[in-house]
């Protein structure tokens, strides 16, 4: 069976005020635009993912802006401080805006005494 | 009747069409920087582009905006020599407390040897805590690697490093 087609990991719980890393992994040719076809005449057209959000309880935490270089099947992983217990989603845009998303629960507890 | 010239117009053309990209929220280079203008990934679709290092030294002047970058602010990972150049690991931080205005707003990423040098740009928060990010790219040949921060409060930080690359990526 393929693997999934946009991966998002967090960990399961973590205390508050805490930086956690949000993993995400992306199943997508990221084709560049620059390269040609077997037979050496046509370019291939650019279909990247260019550009993905990070909310985290609705809110806009992080933002990424791709460009031709970035390789394919995309692994992006950044932190971010825990607030409070909610849900943590990643959205990928395409060139043909075109929005996928995955998304995750993270559980906050309260920071020992 | 028209007696108007496009000298008298007071509004140039250039000035028309400037104003209107500025207005879609489009990246305006400045007039010395037309000539690159099909290396920046905004304006580009589909059409093959020899590489150039000179161009792509141009594209990260126009981020420093002629401020003077500090040196160490910038923890860059990166391996020194790639074998393949398909999928390069980069994971960088920046020294910072992230509290007031000591975050950073936009990190750029280049590689100068590649047909189109932007990588990626990452924009964060006060609410990310950390800027510990990881990645992977593409380099179609041996160059060098440069990440410019931008902090909110104005400072700029550049990091660079040289990556040998044995066997180049198609394209990149």
């Amino acid at each position: 069976m393929a693997a999934p087609l946009r991966r998002i990991h967090v960990p399961r719980s973590v205390k508050r005020g805490e930086v956690f890393e949000v993993r995400t992994l992306a199943r997508h040719p990221m084709e560049s635009g620059v390269r040609f076809s077997t037979d050496n005449i046509v370019v291939i057209p650019r279909h990247i993912l260019q550009e993905v959000k990070a909310f985290y309880n609705d809110r806009l935490v992080f933002r990424a802006e791709w460009f031709s270089s970035v390789s394919s099947n995309p692994y992006l992983s950044f932190r971010v401080k825990a607030v409070e217990s909610g849900e943590v989603r990643v959205v990928w845009i395409s060139d043909y805006n075109v929005h996928t998303s995955a998304s995750t629960m993270i559980e906050v507890v309260a920071p020992d005494p | 009747m028209n007696q108007h010239s496009p000298s008298t117009r007071g509004v140039s053309r250039r000035g028309v069409v400037t104003g209107a990209l500025a207005l879609l929220g489009l990246p305006v280079l400045p007039a010395w920087a037309e000539g690159i203008r099909n290396r920046v990934s905004m304006f580009r679709r589909t059409f093959p582009v020899q590489p150039d290092v000179a161009d792509a030294e141009v594209l990260v002047d126009i981020v420093l905006r002629g401020r003077t970058p500090e040196p160490d602010l910038i923890d860059l990972k990166l391996p020194v020599l790639a074998e393949n150049g398909d999928s390069i690991p980069l994971t960088f931080d920046i020294r910072c407390s992230f509290e007031g205005n000591d975050w950073p707003k936009t990190v750029h990423v280049f590689v100068l040897g590649n047909p189109f040098p932007e990588v990626a740009r990452y924009h964060y928060g006060p609410w990310n805590g950390s800027a510990l990010t990881e990645m992977r790219f593409r380099m179609l040949q041996t160059s060098d690697v440069v990440l410019v921060a931008e902090m909110v409060d104005g400072r700029a930080a550049t990091a660079r490093q040289n990556v040998e690359v044995l066997l180049g990526a198609c394209g990149g």
